[in-house]
């Protein structure tokens, strides 16, 4: 049960406090998740206070501090600049506006809610994240997927959500299918092209199974050097063979079918 | 732990327990006004401004608001001197059983604060996370905009006086 909260004004503060063995405590940030359930929790440090709210463009690349809330993502121009809108795009579709207010990037990374069309989107643009621990090291959110929010963080805090410039000339593009507007979504994918004239120069390509994203990279090898509508077709045989699972919102064998879909209408 | 906040323009104190919800804390003070949904931040019921934001207050720890702005449904205005939002929403048909009410004002008051002139879009996405089970949102959304035209005249004259 929480029996404590902390907001310390320092970052080495709040790392000394989620690495006390004692104390169960857990870094908490917008609060949307955690709320939720608070089960084996002792205390909370309140990352408020420690200047991660900030969304800066830094040699074209975008760096959103992990206290930033999804709402200001989606409304920031530098965001709806990049990567033809879709990161700011898919940061509307994260739940509602009440709760984009408080959740973080941070939050819902650390959170696992791999669900969002936000994680499929920056893994199909290679963002990668920073953890401060005793050390800071930098781990793509591909990799951060892979291993888990526990594992990845070691300890630590996520404190910043880096995304590279898109390849010059790349078209991004993303798409979703959920049961209405504010739901979690059924699938959701996101493409980035590197065109040379009618073919694909280089592609990437990422598909959110409804639990988290996976990328695509035996697709988008193949993609390579294919014109559209082949890569369409590529997509089509190649995207079904995903994992996914069955749940209250769709059947494994139907998002495996729809993902494919959608990846092939973002082609063509 | 002590929580200070203002709630609609007063100094507020309160002994709260860091596990405490904004929510609980605010209702058992009298405000409400702000009503208890769904208790997991899908139904907008519990919607509060916090410093400029509509927030759910039933999944946001009491504690986080600390030194924080609060305007609840309470604040906004009262059946006798409504705000522009509450008078539309009555004027246009947008209350049913009422129970969305508060938090679809909020809602619409803080999104008309921050942006004076929201297209339509922009009133849906600001009203996406709040939940009516009677009917629909069509009358809400065109209370909303006669609310805009109506703080349109008084912002109007605001600056004509300037």
């Amino acid at each position: 049960m929480v029996k404590t909260y902390h907001r310390p004004a320092k970052l080495e503060e709040a790392l000394r406090l989620v690495a006390d063995e004692n104390d169960k405590n857990v870094p908490l940030a917008g609060g949307t998740t955690l709320a939720l359930n608070v089960r084996g929790v002792d205390g909370l440090v309140d990352m408020s206070a420690l200047g991660l709210s900030y969304i800066r463009l830094d040699n074209r690349s975008l760096r959103l501090g992990a206290m930033t809330p999804i709402r200001e993502i989606q409304r920031s121009e530098p965001v709806r600049q990049a990567a033809q809108g879709i990161i700011s795009e898919s940061a509307k579709n994260y739940l509602t506006a009440l709760i984009r207010n408080r959740a973080t990037i941070g939050g819902i990374l650390a959170a696992g809610n791999f669900w969002a069309d936000l994680a499929t989107v920056l893994v199909a643009l290679d963002a990668s994240v920073t953890i401060r621990g005793a050390a800071e090291r930098t781990i793509s959110l591909e990799e951060f997927i892979k291993n888990g929010p526990r594992k990845s963080l070691g300890g630590g805090i996520l404190t910043e959500v880096v995304i590279p410039p898109a390849a010059a000339g790349a078209q991004c593009g993303y798409s979703r299918l959920a049961k209405v507007e504010t739901d979690i979504s059924i699938v959701s994918a996101a493409v980035c092209l590197v065109l040379s004239g009618k073919t694909i120069r280089s592609a990437r390509v990422a598909v959110g199974n409804g639990s988290r994203p996976i990328r695509l990279p035996d697709l988008e090898k193949s993609m390579a050097g294919q014109t559209l509508s082949a890569a369409a077709d590529l997509a089509a045989r190649k995207v079904p063979s995903i994992s996914a699972e069955s749940d209250i919102r769709a059947s494994a064998e139907y998002r495996k079918e729809v993902a494919a879909v959608l990846v092939k209408r973002l082609l063509i | 732990m002590k929580l200070n906040v203002a709630i609609n323009g007063e100094a507020k104190e309160f002994d709260i327990h860091p596990k405490d919800m904004l929510l609980d804390v605010l209702r058992d003070d009298g405000y409400t006004g702000v009503k208890r949904g769904c208790s997991t931040g899908d139904c907008g019921a519990c919607a509060i401004i916090l410093d400029g934001k509509a927030v759910n207050s039933c999944i946001l720890f009491a504690a986080q608001a600390e030194g924080g702005k609060i305007t609840t449904v309470e604040g906004i205005g009262n059946p006798k001197v409504p705000s522009p939002v509450q008078r539309e929403m009555t004027d246009a048909g947008g209350i049913q059983c009422g129970f969305c009410v508060p938090g679809i004002v909020v809602s619409a008051t803080a999104l008309i604060d921050e942006n004076p002139e929201p297209t339509e879009d922009e009133i849906r996405e600001a009203l996406d996370g709040n939940l009516c089970r009677c009917t629909g949102y069509v009358k809400q959304i065109e209370a909303i905009t006669l609310a805009v035209k109506e703080t349109r005249k008084t912002r109007g004259a605001r600056l004509g006086v300037a």
